[in-house]
């Protein structure tokens, strides 16, 4: 048997169509339009072109909803097409401002972007309030600290003030005698004073190899370093011809070998009567 | 309903009427080339109809995002209605040839391409048409999917849509298909010409 391709594809076709049982259960005209315009996720593609395959019926509407595609563009164009004059232009401008806001997908949009800003200040706010809470707090502490302060100043000028300077008694002071012979001793034989870590004060008394004579003296405290670390004049002798100084314990800090030089002061030269070495220590 | 007096209606009104006139000629041949089997059928009260949905589909266009789609979807819809719609007419008026005039503003419907078929041509017809069922199953799944649609009328194009493939891959194997196909009908003593 010979047959041409068309003559096979219409006996193909007519033994495929609804009125031969080609299919009883077709896609709705919806489904179809929806193929035709490729509106359909592939799964449904491949269900409804499994069923043309099968329905030569749906196959001819497939093909006559694809017909219509291009028609109904040019027909939307041709609709829309403005042929309005100025005034129902400019009319027709603000409703279409109103229907541009008006259409879903911008509503939508536009309540997507509110709900963010208003989130986001929102987020700011309790940011801020957070920061104001941590500021409040810190305030709160400052002025209770002043109030405190305030208190301790109030207290400080009524009480009577008590500082180092102030002349206050001192007790357990060494008192250190020293004669014309430990001027003349080695180092290694000085006497040895050991000063209490208490201690603030120590009282030495020089003794003159003889007695010295009216005037004014003065006196050198020389350190272990050799430097000279305090001087003064105006040094007179005692009833019982001996000299006496208090030397704050600071003074000799730090322990070792100290001189203190006994001078005759003239009107214009120092003459040195004694020089007495001390071995200090530190309990 | 629109002022007659108003400009911008008036041009509306004429570009709803030229666009519906331009579906009505649409649908006329769709419906004459996809219904033409069996007996003449007047059909202008379902063209009627099919303006009628499209005339609100367009009244109502303000409300729409997507007119093209809009359009499309109603129009596709609606023909597709007036086409089965004249199928099942075709077959309420199945042998009651003549009763409808040709003159006048209806659709008619082709009569079948061979009416005077014999019942041994037809038997011989179903035949072959079993054999080609056959041949298909013996196809890879892919080349099964693509010649039937080929015989049910698909460009390769259509067929690549339907599928989702490309229209080059469509075409191949479309190609490929059809002739281990008829290599097979002819080896079973049916022989067609591949045009």
């Amino acid at each position: 048997m010979k047959l041409s391709s068309d003559q096979l594809k219409d006996e193909y076709q007519r033994h495929r169509a609804r009125r031969s049982g080609g299919s009883a259960a077709c896609p709705d005209t919806d489904l179809l339009a929806r193929l035709a315009s490729h509106d359909l996720t592939a799964a449904d593609r491949d269900r409804v072109t499994d069923h043309i395959l099968g329905c030569s019926d749906c196959a001819d509407e497939y093909r006559v909803a694809r017909s219509l595609s291009s028609w109904a563009e040019e027909t939307a164009v041709s609709i829309a097409r403005p042929t309005r004059s100025t005034t129902a232009r400019a009319r027709s401008a603000s409703v279409g401002v109103l229907r541009f806001f008006a259409r879903p997908l911008l509503l939508q949009t536009a309540a997507a972007l509110l709900l963010l800003a208003s989130s986001a200040l929102i987020v700011e706010l309790l940011i801020l309030r957070g920061d104001l809470r941590r500021s409040q707090a810190t305030l709160d502490d400052a002025i209770s600290l002043s109030q405190r302060y305030e208190k301790q100043i109030a207290e400080l000028r009524r009480a009577p003030l008590q500082t180092p300077d102030a002349p206050m008694p001192q007790v357990n002071v060494p008192i250190i005698d020293l004669d014309p012979r430990d001027s003349v001793r080695g180092e290694t034989t000085a006497p040895v004073v050991v000063l209490a870590a208490s201690a603030t004060l120590a009282t030495f008394i020089l003794t003159p190899g003889e007695p010295p004579v009216p005037g004014e003296y003065g006196l050198e405290i020389v350190d272990p370093a050799g430097k000279i670390s305090w001087r003064t004049q105006g040094l007179a002798p005692g009833p019982d011809d001996t000299f006496t100084i208090a030397v704050p314990s600071q003074m000799l800090t730090p322990p070792g070998i100290y001189h203190f030089r006994l001078s005759r002061v003239s009107k214009t030269r120092m003459t040195l009567l004694h020089a007495y070495a001390i071995q200090v220590r530190r309990e | 309903m629109k002022d007659q007096d108003d400009p911008e209606a008036t041009g509306a009104d004429a570009r709803f009427a030229a666009a519906l006139d331009a579906y009505s000629d649409l649908l006329r041949r769709a419906v004459s080339r996809y219904c033409p089997r069996d007996s003449r059928i007047q059909c202008a009260d379902i063209e009627q109809e099919a303006r009628v949905r499209l005339w609100r589909a367009f009244r109502d266009e303000r409300e729409i995002t997507d007119l093209a789609s809009y359009i499309y979807r109603i129009a596709a819809t609606a023909t597709i209605d007036a086409v089965r719609r004249v199928k099942a007419r075709r077959e309420e008026h199945l042998g009651e040839e003549g009763e409808c005039e040709e003159n006048g503003p209806g659709l008619w419907v082709r009569p079948p391409k061979d009416p005077g078929q014999s019942p041994e041509r037809q038997a011989e017809m179903g035949e072959v048409v079993r054999k080609v069922d056959e041949a298909l199953a013996l196809l890879p799944e892919e080349s099964r999917r693509a010649v039937g649609l080929y015989l049910q009328g698909m460009t390769c194009h259509e067929a690549a849509e339907l599928l989702g493939w490309t229209e080059p891959k469509a075409r191949n194997i479309i190609y490929r298909a059809r002739d281990a196909m008829r290599r097979t009908l002819s080896a079973w003593g049916i022989d067609y010409e591949v045009e």
